[in-house]
């Protein structure tokens, strides 16, 4: 299964005008797929992600603009104005349980803490990382047929 | 959860103590008690075991709020889990994480725990470092 087979066309999607170009890289590095379709640009990923102003490389008040012209789709955005953050978090309707003794309970919630997460974001944050990683390692290996 | 182990293991505490800071095991008398919060599992090399040894130690060592399982080389550990958690996830999310635990034989409940306690149990590892 490659990256494109998960995440489909159903991962959360940000559209931009395409004066925004620079910012592409970020999202290239990050193994997103980017689509070109009329005047705007569209990135989609399966996961929710962060961007910083620094990243993305444009002045404070471009920054503001690039958040303004930003379209979601099977998502939200959100902007941390102080830290200069935009929070980009795909619509989750699906529910996936796991059973934890007490004591492992209190050591995910102090995991947690140490984040400043609540506990169902850090488990997120856990998951998705480990599962991203695998994935990476496991196209890297596909690619150099290394064992 | 607690498993009991008997004093004739004394060189297994041993190992067991040097392998894991974390968990402290005490002498209760009859026998020594080892004390986890959480799933654990030893390795035979690591508790300097032979394939025999491994199975009459299984054999001895008694799990109370919990159970025992033996894997190969390992003795496992599993803590009794009444604490149903619940994590929602966007649909290429779930793909990208069933498909992982598909890849590794295990079920996606499994991996998500396991995934979520080795992280968590790394960070309370360095927190513990960091302090001493």
């Amino acid at each position: 299964m490659d990256w494109e087979t998960i995440i489909k066309d159903q991962g959360v999607t940000i559209a931009f005008p395409k004066k925004f170009v620079q910012v592409l890289q970020m999202f290239q590095e990050r193994g997103f797929i980017i689509l070109e379709r009329a005047e705007l640009f569209h990135v989609i990923s399966p996961t929710s992600y962060s961007v910083t102003r620094t990243q993305t490389g444009l002045s404070p008040k471009d920054f503001l603009e690039f958040y303004g012209s930003l379209k979601v789709s099977n998502g939200f955005k959100t902007l941390e104005t102080a830290d200069e953050i935009i929070h980009i978090k795909p619509k989750r309707p699906l529910k996936m349980s796991f059973k934890v003794s007490a004591p492992e309970r209190r050591l995910v919630e102090f995991a947690a803490r140490q984040y400043l997460l609540d506990v169902s974001d850090y488990i997120r944050m856990c998951v998705m990382d480990n599962a991203i990683k695998t994935f990476i390692r496991a196209s890297k290996q596909k690619e150099t047929g290394l064992v | 959860m607690i498993v009991k182990i008997p004093h004739a293991y004394a060189s297994v505490v041993e190992r067991i103590r040097d392998t894991q800071p974390l968990y402290a095991v005490a002498d209760a008398g009859e026998h020594y008690e080892l004390r986890l919060g959480t799933g654990f599992a030893f390795d035979r090399l690591a508790l300097g075991l032979t394939e025999q040894e491994l199975i009459k130690f299984f054999k001895a060592v008694k799990v109370v709020g919990g159970r025992k399982k033996k894997e190969k080389n390992h003795i496992i550990f599993l803590p009794r889990r009444v604490i149903k958690t619940t994590v929602r996830f966007s649909e290429d999310e779930a793909v990208l994480v069933k498909e992982i635990a598909r890849k590794r034989g295990v079920p996606v409940a499994d991996y998500i725990r396991t995934s979520v306690l080795e992280d968590a149990f790394k960070e309370v590892k360095q927190t513990w470092t960091g302090r001493q």
